[in-house]
């Protein structure tokens, strides 16, 4: 049995009756474990937190928490943190008010409340702005302040509902390194929720990509991004290529899907798999155990050190990334180009 | 040619900033000045300040008894009209906006009727209705801040619905529960401090529309309770510069209480004060603007409401 166990958690829009918004979701989450609800949105993770919560009320299934069953408690005695997208500190309060706020509704002595507020402040390296007012604090400040107000009351779960999303991007950064050095150095078992793949790739423990308020699926960063299941993961997650199985029998130069024994429904190949040359040099000669195919380069876009072209084969659209070498040269929109994909790089889809 | 034009063209708009606020303080500050120096004139015929000078109206007021009796007497009315909107809208609007938004609706409505309803229609309306059965109050002073209570209440409903907006209080009451607080204690620690700077100025403005109530009060109430404005009214024809220093007394009054609720409102409930509730860009907007210092606090505390 794990820390925080979800079974069968159902919610739906307005009445009972309505579309679902989560649809008998079930998962686990071991203590101090750092699992990303990852999902475009609309797909019912932050229903998810505030179920957890207590703020919004579960239809059907349970939720447990160390093993006490939360389905119908008061939020007040949950015992858990949440911080918010738009920070929700309290504004008639002072940085040092707001962290206390928690331990005085606890009863703590002022003492003891003194001393963790501090602890907190210097966690979160924010002691010298203990006096001020939250609308003096730029927005990560604001949110550093958020985590510190949870965290300071011990909350056997933390939930933070895309808490980087109001940031711009380089404070966004800092603070993804930030948020996840507090968590393993405290051990805190955490529930986060983004729409940003790179954020849950980069923090996270596990990952459950969302759709439609299900778990579409589960696993390690590494896992969700070289192994994607379904053909929504693979979009969501990368910039996969997904082609059904007729597409695959594009690419395979063979008359049949079936012939060629491409038996599930779709395959993702993700666009670094793919390797691009010029379509006259080396022709012929591709390895064995690869496919190859020509086509026409449409478009041409840098990412930096990326540069992502897009290639029309036939009528398909394929999707590939190289290097951006220095050494490199770059293909024209409209040149002709040979692509080519490793067999065991097409990972077969699910549904 | 486009450095040298800039400035000039800044300065022109300063100047126009200015005309305009000198337009304004002398429509504001003329007639009020004028009373003044009525009041404080002695002999005034022919020329254009006053020949002599006597404080003999202010006197004549001041030790007169019935004018400190219908001072009071405003004071009590409208004191205790506000403490009873005050007790009964804080909730209910904190209650229907955070529990129940689909009756936000309702109360807009009612909010709205007060403006409806001229005032002689609804003093003849209220006699009517209270001049006899089980509850026959007319012509006291309950009749009279029952209906202050309806006159007041847009005021009240708008500043503390805008207050609780611009601070998104679900948001907060969610946050305040989830670190422990119960109900009430979410509500007197995290809603009813942010709402305090939106319910001052609605108090202020309430206050000073009932103060100046002249039409409910000498029509509910009349000759039995005698409140300041049918008191000036009253000893109006008597001499032109007695009720100009009635004028001014009441004036330099409300100014002072107005002070008091202000001073009050900051520190009651560790309310923040109207200046740190504004964002830090306004404040920078206001720091460049083009007069500083002249802005009333009544004017200040509505922008920060509204921002």
């Amino acid at each position: 049995m794990s820390y925080v166990e979800f079974e069968r958690v159902s919610k739906y829009f307005g009445n009972a009756g309505g579309a679902p918004v989560l649809d008998a979701l079930s998962l686990g989450v071991e203590k101090g474990e750092f699992v990303t609800l990852l999902g475009p949105s609309g797909c019912g993770k932050s229903t998810l937190l505030r179920c957890v919560a207590g703020l919004t009320e579960i239809d059907e299934g349970r939720v447990r928490l160390d093993g006490v069953d939360l389905t119908n408690m008061a939020p007040k005695k949950r015992n858990v943190g949440m911080v918010f997208q738009s920070y929700a500190l309290f504004p008639n309060m002072t940085v040092y008010d707001n962290v206390a706020f928690g331990l005085k509704m606890k009863g703590m002595a002022r003492a003891e409340i003194e001393r963790t507020v501090k602890r907190m402040l210097e966690i979160i390296d924010m002691s010298e702005k203990s006096g001020q007012y939250p609308h003096r604090l730029s927005g990560g400040q604001q949110q550093r302040v958020a985590l510190a107000r949870s965290l300071a009351v011990q909350p056997k779960l933390m939930m933070m509902d895309e808490p980087l999303s109001a940031l711009d991007a380089k404070i966004r950064k800092m603070l993804r390194v930030e948020i996840r050095r507090i968590q393993q150095e405290l051990g805190m078992t955490t529930l986060f929720v983004t729409h940003d793949q790179e954020e849950a790739l980069t923090m996270s423990d596990r990952i459950c990509i969302m759709n439609q308020g299900r778990i579409e699926q589960t696993g390690t960063p590494e896992e969700i991004y070289a192994r994607p299941k379904t053909a929504f993961v693979a979009r969501f997650i990368g910039n996969y290529n997904v082609l059904s199985a007729e597409e695959m029998a594009v690419i395979g130069r063979t008359q049949s899907a079936s012939a060629a024994g491409f038996e599930p429904e779709a395959y993702a190949i993700r666009p670094e798999a793919v390797r691009i040359s010029a379509a006259d040099d080396g022709s012929g000669d591709s390895p064995a155990d690869a496919y190859s195919m020509d086509g026409t380069v449409s478009d041409c876009t840098s990412l930096g050190a990326l540069l992502r072209y897009t290639v029309q084969v036939g009528n398909l659209s394929i999707t590939t990334d190289e290097l951006n070498a220095p050494a490199s040269s770059r293909h024209a929109a409209g040149a002709r180009v040979r692509l080519e994909v490793d067999r065991n790089a097409c990972v077969p889809l699910q549904g | 040619m486009l450095k040298s034009n800039k400035p000039r063209g800044r300065r022109s708009a300063g100047r126009f900033h200015r005309i305009v606020w000198a337009i304004l303080i002398i429509y504001l500050v003329l007639p009020l000045v004028a009373t003044l120096l009525y009041a404080l004139a002695g002999n005034w015929q022919t020329t254009i300040l006053p020949e002599s000078w006597t404080l003999k109206w202010f006197q004549d007021l001041l030790h007169d008894s019935r004018f400190t009796e219908a001072f009071v007497r405003s004071i009590v009315v409208c004191g205790i009209s506000l403490i009873v909107s005050t007790a009964v809208m804080v909730p209910t609007v904190i209650i229907v906006v955070l529990e129940f938004p689909k009756w936000e609706k309702v109360l807009n409505m009612l909010a709205l009727i007060p403006y409806a309803v001229p005032g002689v229609v609804a003093a003849v309306g209220l006699i009517r209705l209270y001049s006899s059965g089980p509850l026959a109050i007319s012509g006291t002073i309950w009749l009279l801040c029952g209906a202050y209570f309806v006159v007041v209440l847009p005021f009240m409903y708008q500043g503390i619905r805008n207050s609780l907006r611009s601070v998104n209080a679900v948001m907060l009451q969610d946050a305040a529960m989830l670190l422990g607080a119960g109900r009430w204690q979410a509500f007197r620690y995290v809603l009813l401090p942010n709402v305090m700077p939106g319910l001052t100025v609605s108090l202020l403005l309430s206050f000073a529309v009932l103060f100046g109530e002249f039409v409910l009060a000498n029509l509910l109430v009349g000759g039995q309770y005698e409140t300041i404005q049918i008191y000036l009214y009253r000893r109006q024809g008597e001499s032109g510069h007695l009720s100009s220093a009635v004028s001014i007394t009441y004036f330099v009054l409300v100014a002072i209480i107005s002070g008091v609720m202000l001073r009050l409102g900051k520190r009651v409930l560790n309310a923040p004060s109207p200046a740190d509730d504004d964002k830090p860009a306004t404040g920078n907007k206001k720091g460049r603007g083009a007069s500083p210092g002249t802005a009333a606090p009544g004017i200040t505390l509505q922008g920060g409401q509204e921002s």
